[in-house]
């Protein structure tokens, strides 16, 4: 038991002496740190729902591609950051049209003549008048509703994009039921922008309907993304905007669909009260980012993208007019979620919106997995393949060492391809073929090292006494054999992971399980270095890097102390 | 003046455990045409002696003192560059323990000894050979083992091909550490027949070093026994053998067996000290049935007991 | 009649009887085509010869001579390719093994294949000593579990503080004392004399018939030899024990041994009492090997030594027909060349394998 805690102190005292050894296992302490603390740092659900889970992502309303948020720290322009926004100043008013007052004031609206001359009647005339002027309306309720969100802009660069989560409807798209919407975006410069087409960049008269854009013109709805449903009943068929409808609104998507439309008249209608203080024009052709047109400085190099930016508070109104005909629920419109998106998190994001942070520490644990196993048994296997082979002698040594020849000669790389083809569904199928065709580089060695060791005469002295051969093999020979064992465990470690990363980069990988090379692969996929996604690139390749930079260190400091030949 | 002195070396290696003094204070000076045997046991610093009076000494190791006058040149002063082009081969050559088997395999036997020839003499391959010839019909070697490789030879051959290449620029002083070790009985007497015979032929000096005090006894004029990095006795042939003063010498020469007598041979208790922790006072007092007070504080000096014997132990004066 | 394993000290615990061992040559592609006979490097080829206990019995030769392969087979660690090695084991032993293993009258044949448990049983009675006590002992183990090998191979010591105390009697028997200090060294630890005790030691515990010593002193210094030697000796002086020791220096053979047989490339030439070897060589080998011996006398210095045969030992694989002497051999006659000669017995218990003392 002491020699045992003696043997630990001089390993110690000489991990001390070499100094890359002492490095890699800090290091390795490190990554086991990581890789147990992951639930701590990082959100197991992101793993979870990793792939084929898009709604998790789509309610994550993370920015796509984002760079880290850490890069502000480097970059003398700074990059607006991914936030949620928090909602303005909102409005909901109900007109019933029953009630006489809520009629009248709809009328004051309508038709002001006809208020004032309803208002002049007597009571039971002016109900009377009122009644027939109702048969007339097809609806019960007038509802206005009005949202807004506050985007305080301080940065250098706009975000990528303004996102609005909301529930929406119900709300009945039927001719004869006119039914309004606006929204405008106010910049800091005051210039608002009426991003609604038909809609009055004035409005004085919130129930006047006359100042929304139409909810019946086609295309306005598809254009805003707002689902929308057919709905038939007797033999008329209207659209429905049906109740807790889920709208999500991309200020960049709109902007973009309107500037490709190419219809001066809808750029103009959109962007003009920019364009018109800037005193340009957007001609055919030119690529305009919308956010950074949106949100810069209303100049003349604003179509360049040059302009600088419009710092300040900036106000997105949602306005909407909404005739409930009766028997129908009132709708409601909620913002449920508002975001800037910019650069995010630690590692950024990858193409479909997903954090990298969660994946990467993820795959320290799957690297650590795949290496620590593959290599100690495949290790394991092949020193004892290549000692019983070596000491045996004989027949049995050319017949094992003819097999593991055979072995060592195939093409690993084609048939691993193959292979992991047919099993590679199952992270663990693929850790078995590694291991299939790891251990067959050690024998070989290790046989040369016992036939070198069987000729000691220390071995024959045993033999001498009549230890039996499985005796000299475990107390004679394998001691010998063990420092190598463990040095060369240590350096099959990045093999390992290399050929894992590998094969998930080929596409080959166990589609459920978040490993490095499954992150690659999918940067690969995703054109991220064309995308100039550097930190979707280096952080998986710098951990590979690492984890075999570690066990490098450790098997080269373990040849180094436990090597016989350097022991004195 | 005397071909070679050697006045107080001192050769240490810098280890991790601490200074080996391997040599340590060492003095003795060789006349032409005399043989000088040192005999020690393993670890004594006889070979790290011979290293030294080449400038040779391994690393960790070098000469931390003293001096090494060979022929009027102090050889402690050269520079590396000027041992290699002026001392060695020309003025010392060694017969390294085991360099029968160093001889490189792909040359023949005249490549090797050619290669001396023309880089220290600037001889045509033509003289080479003569001079080649010439030098391996004085080791007892037909001059047909030139075009020969090194495993077609024997291991006696092989020897004598080291012993000519050592000899193949006349130098003034060989080195041989255990030439004969790793030969059998008979080809050992072989060679010592032909050292012998050198010895007579050319007027030169030679150091023979040995654990075999019979082989000193075979061909030495002069004798040095070292113990633990220093000589506890040097004389002459006759006065080592014939008058063993220090306890070690005549130590040693009770330990080994006579094949002429059945004298019973004695050994000596204990084994020789970690040089880098000597005992304080004579080195061999731990093993020394003679020990006194003096011996354990007190360090002897060679003391001349005789003319020309010297001896390092309190016993005398 | 006794029963078969009483042992009678008048007779040899070992008879070997013209064992041979044939190392196998690789051929080239080109021999195995040409279908060219097998090769093989004859290290020992036809040697017999009788050990007692109580004597030291030495194998003297050249190196490639085939004197280690001899106490090699005698232990065991190589199977012959032909002959005998009758051994006769001690009355506790016998008395495991089953009848049927016995080829005549108490003897054991070694070279034939025994019963597993015999084999084990075996080779506790005849142990080796290697040449080199750095390789034999393993690095990694401390003195005590290699002592404590053999005791737990065989199965000797019911319990470890039994185990300890016999440890213990080994390491005072090798005189390496006081034991608690050597026995939780390393090898490294100890001098190259300690280590070669250890080996003895290790040799010793399972309380052997016969050991072989595989020049066990010409590695050590010289000043610690003869106390290996001695210690041998003492070893000897205590139980029924045959040592055969096997050296290339005559001299130390002269010293320690009772009987000499020398070798030359795999036939034993000469065998005898040490004195009459020695001083009253009868081979020409013998003889020349004797000359060539050093002595630490300088008036050496001054004359040639003669050494009467030439050139050097050829390779076991091409041995010469004949006498296997004779291309070296001053004194070679037409004979000698073609036909192998006889052994005689020149004086009682002098043999000789020459053709000098073949009478017309």
């Amino acid at each position: 038991m002491s020699t045992q805690i003696e043997r630990v102190r001089w390993f110690l005292g000489e991990l001390k002496r070499v100094k890359s050894g002492l490095v890699g296992f800090i290091l390795l302490f490190i990554l086991i740190g990581v890789a147990l603390a992951f639930p701590l740092i990082a959100n197991p659900q992101d793993i979870a729902n990793w792939s084929g889970h898009g709604e998790y992502w789509d309610q994550k309303m993370l920015p796509k591609l984002a760079p880290p948020a850490w890069i502000n720290m480097f970059s003398s322009v700074k990059y607006a950051v991914t936030q949620d926004l928090s909602a303005g100043a909102g409005n909901y008013t109900v007109l019933d049209m029953q009630n006489d007052k809520d009629m009248l004031r709809y009328l004051d609206l309508m038709n002001p003549d006809v208020a004032k001359a309803l208002r002049q009647l007597p009571e039971d005339q002016r109900k009377t008048l009122l009644d027939n002027l109702r048969k007339n309306l097809h609806f019960r309720y007038l509802v206005y509703i009005e949202r807004s969100i506050v985007y305080d802009f301080k940065a250098d660069v706009p975000p990528s994009d303004i996102v609005i989560l909301s529930k929406i409807g119900p709300i009945i798209l039927r001719k004869g039921l006119v039914q309004g919407i606006n929204i405008q975006l106010v910049r800091p410069d005051g210039i608002t922008l009426t991003l609604t087409p038909g809609a009055s960049p004035n409005v004085t008269n919130p129930f006047n309907i006359n100042q929304y854009a139409d909810m019946m013109s086609p295309g306005l709805l598809i254009g805003l993304t707002i689902p929308t449903t057919v709905n038939t009943s007797g033999t008329e068929t209207y659209r429905v905007i049906v109740a807790n409808t889920t709208w999500r609104f991309s200020i960049r998507d709109y902007i973009s669909s309107v500037l490709n439309s190419r219809n001066p008249a809808l750029i103009n209608s959109v962007l003009g009260p920019i364009l018109k203080v800037a005193n340009v024009s957007i001609g055919e052709g030119v690529y305009i980012d919308p956010m950074v047109f949106l949100m810069s400085k209303a100049e003349k190099d604003i179509v360049a993208g040059t302009a600088p930016p419009l710092r300040g508070k900036y106000v997105l109104y949602i306005k909407f007019l909404i005739k409930v005909p009766e028997g129908y629920p009132k709708p409601v419109f909620k913002i449920e979620k508002a975001k800037a998106l910019g650069v995010y998190g630690l590692l950024g994001t990858d193409l479909q919106g997903r954090d990298l942070w969660p994946a990467f520490v993820y795959g320290v644990r799957w690297a650590l997995i795949i290496g620590l196993v593959v290599s100690v048994i495949s290790t394991f296997i092949g020193v004892m393949y290549g000692v019983i082979s070596g000491y045996l002698g004989g027949w049995t040594d050319v017949i094992m060492t003819r097999v593991a020849q055979i072995i060592y000669s195939l093409p690993v790389l084609p048939l691993l391809i193959i292979l992991a083809y047919f099993f590679g569904q199952n992270i663990w199928n693929i850790v078995w073929i590694l291991i299939a065709f790891g251990w067959v580089g050690l024998v070989f060695t290790v046989r040369s090292m016992v036939l070198q060791i069987k000729e000691n005469l220390y071995v024959e002295a045993a033999r001498a006494i009549g230890a039996s051969s499985w005796r000299i093999i475990f107390k004679h020979v394998f001691p010998q054999i063990l420092p190598y064992m463990f040095a060369s465990m240590a350096l099959s470690v990045p093999g390992a992971i290399l050929a894992e990363a590998g094969l998930s980069f080929l596409g080959l990988g166990d589609p459920n399980v978040v490993t490095w090379g499954k992150i690659l692969h999918d940067a690969q996929a995703g054109n991220a270095v064309l995308n100039g996604a550097w930190w979707w690139v280096i952080p998986p390749g710098l951990g590979i890097a690492v984890v075999g930079m570690t066990f490098v260190f450790i098997g080269y400091a373990l040849d180094r102390i436990l090597n016989p030949r350097l022991i004195r | 003046m005397a071909l070679l002195e050697v006045k107080e070396l001192r050769t240490y290696y810098y280890t991790l455990r601490g200074v080996v003094k391997a040599v340590d204070n060492v003095s003795f000076s060789l006349e032409r045409g005399e043989v000088l045997g040192i005999a020690g046991e393993s670890g004594c610093g006889k070979s790290t002696l011979a290293w030294a009076l080449l400038g040779l000494v391994p690393p960790p190791g070098r000469i931390a003192g003293g001096r090494i006058v060979l022929d009027g040149i102090e050889l402690t002063k050269l520079s590396e560059h000027d041992l290699r082009k002026k001392v060695r081969w020309k003025k010392v050559s060694m017969i390294f323990q085991g360099a029968m088997n160093a001889l490189t395999p792909v040359f023949t036997i005249e490549d090797q000894l050619a290669e001396p020839l023309m880089i220290h003499k600037g001889m045509h391959k033509n003289e080479a050979r003569e001079r080649i010839a010439q030098i391996l019909k004085a080791v007892g070697l037909d001059e047909t083992i030139m075009k020969r490789y090194p495993h077609e030879l024997s291991g006696g051959q092989k020897q004598r091909v080291i012993i000519a290449m050592a000899l193949l620029l006349n130098p003034d002083l060989v080195i041989a550490d255990e030439p004969t070790t790793a030969l059998d009985v008979i080809v050992q007497a072989q060679i010592m027949n032909l050292f012998k015979e050198i010895k007579k032929k050319y007027n030169m000096g030679m150091i023979f070093i040995t654990h075999d005090l019979s082989l000193i006894a075979e061909i030495a004029d002069k004798v040095a026994i070292m113990y633990a990095g220093k000589i506890v006795e040097i004389g002459s042939s006759d006065q080592v053998f014939g008058n063993p003063r220090h306890p070690y010498t005549q130590g040693l020469l009770r330990s080994i067996p006579r094949i002429r007598s059945k004298e019973k041979i004695t050994w000596i208790p204990g084994v020789p000290p970690d040089l880098v922790r000597p005992p304080p006072g004579c080195r061999f007092f731990p093993r020394c049935k003679y020990v006194k007070e003096q011996c354990r504080k007190e360090e002897p000096k060679l003391k001349e007991i005789e003319p020309g014997h010297f001896v390092a132990c309190h016993l005398y004066g | 009649m006794p029963p078969i394993w009483v042992r009678r000290m008048a007779e040899p615990v070992v008879k070997v009887r013209d064992l041979m061992k044939y190392f196998p040559l690789r051929r080239g592609l080109k021999e195995i085509i040409t279908m060219k006979p097998k090769r093989f490097v004859r290290a020992v080829d036809g040697i017999s010869f009788d050990m007692h206990i109580g004597e030291v019995f030495c194998l003297v030769g050249e190196s490639g001579c085939g004197k280690t392969t001899t106490g090699r087979l005698i232990t065991r660690l190589l199977e012959p390719t032909g002959g005998h090695i009758y051994y006769k084991p001690s009355r506790e032993v016998a008395s495991q093994i089953s009848e049927k293993c016995f080829v005549e009258d108490g003897y054991v044949d070694l070279a034939q294949k025994l019963p597993k448990h015999v084999d084990k049983l075996l080779r506790r009675e005849i142990q080796i000593v290697f040449q080199d006590p750095f390789g034999s002992l393993d690095p990694r183990m401390k003195v005590y579990d290699i002592l404590k090998e053999p005791l737990i191979v065989h199965r000797i010591g019911s319990s470890e503080e039994e185990r300890r105390e016999i440890i213990y009697r080994a390491l005072s028997e090798v005189k390496l004392v006081p034991p608690e200090q050597f026995m939780n060294r390393y090898p490294h630890m100890l001098s190259g004399g300690q280590r070669q005790r250890v080996a003895f030691a290790r040799a010793m515990i399972l309380k052997p018939t016969v050991v072989v010593a595989d020049e066990p002193v010409s590695m050590l210094d010289v000043s610690i030899r003869a106390e290996i030697l001695q210690l041998m000796l003492d070893l000897q002086a205590n139980r029924d024990l045959a040592y055969l020791f096997i050296t290339h220096d005559l001299a130390v053979a002269n010293y320690l041994c009772t009987r000499i047989a020398v070798m030359y490339l795999g036939k034993i030439v000469e065998m005898g009492p040490t004195d009459e070897v020695i001083n009253n060589p009868q081979h020409p080998y013998t003889k020349a090997l004797i000359a060539a011996v050093p002595e630490p006398d300088p008036r050496n210095r001054f004359k040639i030594r003669e050494v009467p045969i030439k050139g050097e030992v050829p390779s076991a694989a091409a041995i010469p027909p004949g006498c296997r002497f004779h291309p070296r051999c001053p004194y070679a006659m037409d004979r000698c060349s073609k036909e192998e000669p006889p052994t005689l017995e020149v004086k009682p218990g002098h043999y000789v394998s020459c053709w000098l003392h073949v009478r017309k």
